[in-house]
């Protein structure tokens, strides 16, 4: 696969959307790694009788969607190596229950320079299968020096 | 759930009961299995060593997830529906560092739908310095 380069990148780009199914592998996976143990993640008795109804996804999971090598991956290209995470923003609106499938719409919400370095922040919203957004992610990190 | 932070109680000031972890490269290999996202610096300890870390470090997505974590906690629900958090990434996570995540309430707000909290909060490692830094918003 291709590599990104920094100069294919516009503010205000957006690339197409991307569905994703939270398999209930995955997510038992990731609350491993993250040693979640809420029991409205956890706990299928606790969360039936909850206000969701059942058992939903720690919302910071859509963070293994939106990360560039995923929005990236439909237009054949993956980032380059080297890429630094300094900032991120999410906000939650609404859950996702195991076993969703999920459509995201990512963009570029800023291009910048600081201090010699290039910044590219990242925009990606998730949205369930009926439609409404159930989070909002704006990764911020260096693009590494090309070439 | 009775662990939950009751809103109305919550007063400016106040510490969130800060949450323990200890990083491992066990940890970050499980968290890459689930992301399917083979970046070496993460997973690779030979290529890892070259890099200006000198070892393998944590995805930051795996410890920001803390932050949410001790914010379920709190306000259970609430943080589903109306959370915000907006971070820094100031240091590496490396397997091996002992994590400490906190929070302080910082502003309590009524508005029309409900109780608005603000918090600050962070991530320290065992030097204490700090690994994240931030604040958080939840609508209760």
């Amino acid at each position: 696969m291709e590599v990104m380069r920094l100069s294919e990148l516009r503010k205000g780009m957006k690339f197409p959307d991307y569905q994703y199914t939270l398999r209930p592998d995955i997510i038992e996976t990731y609350i491993k790694a993250v040693e979640e143990t809420d029991p409205l993640y956890t706990d299928e008795d606790y969360a039936r009788q909850g206000p969701f109804g059942a058992r939903i996804v720690p919302p910071t999971t859509i963070a293994i969607y939106v990360t560039p090598s995923q929005v990236f991956k439909d237009i054949g290209k993956k980032p380059p190596s080297g890429m630094i995470q300094t900032a991120q923003k999410f906000n939650f609106f609404n859950p996702i229950t195991i076993g969703e499938t999920v459509t995201a719409r990512a963009s570029i919400d800023d291009i910048y320079q600081k201090k010699g370095r290039n910044y590219v922040v990242m925009k990606a919203d998730a949205y369930n299968e009926k439609g409404d957004r159930v989070a909002s992610s704006y990764l911020t990190f260096i693009w590494p020096a090309e070439s | 759930m009775d662990k939950r932070l009751n809103p109305e109680e919550i007063m400016e000031g106040q510490e969130l009961v800060p949450l323990k972890k200890t990083m491992t490269q066990e940890k970050i290999n499980t968290y890459i299995s689930s992301a399917e996202d083979y970046n070496p610096i993460h997973v690779d300890p030979e290529f890892a060593k070259k890099t200006p870390f000198k070892s393998t470090i944590a995805p930051g997505y795996q410890f920001i997830a803390y932050i949410s974590e001790l914010m379920t906690r709190d306000f259970g629900e609430k943080w589903i529906t109306g959370g915000m958090m907006d971070v820094r990434l100031l240091r590496a996570v490396l397997p091996g560092d002992e994590l400490s995540i906190g929070g302080k309430v910082t502003e309590k707000r009524e508005e029309e739908n409900g109780i608005v909290i603000g918090c600050d909060v962070w991530i320290k490692n065992h030097r204490d310095e700090d690994v994240i830094v931030g604040n958080s918003l939840v609508n209760c």
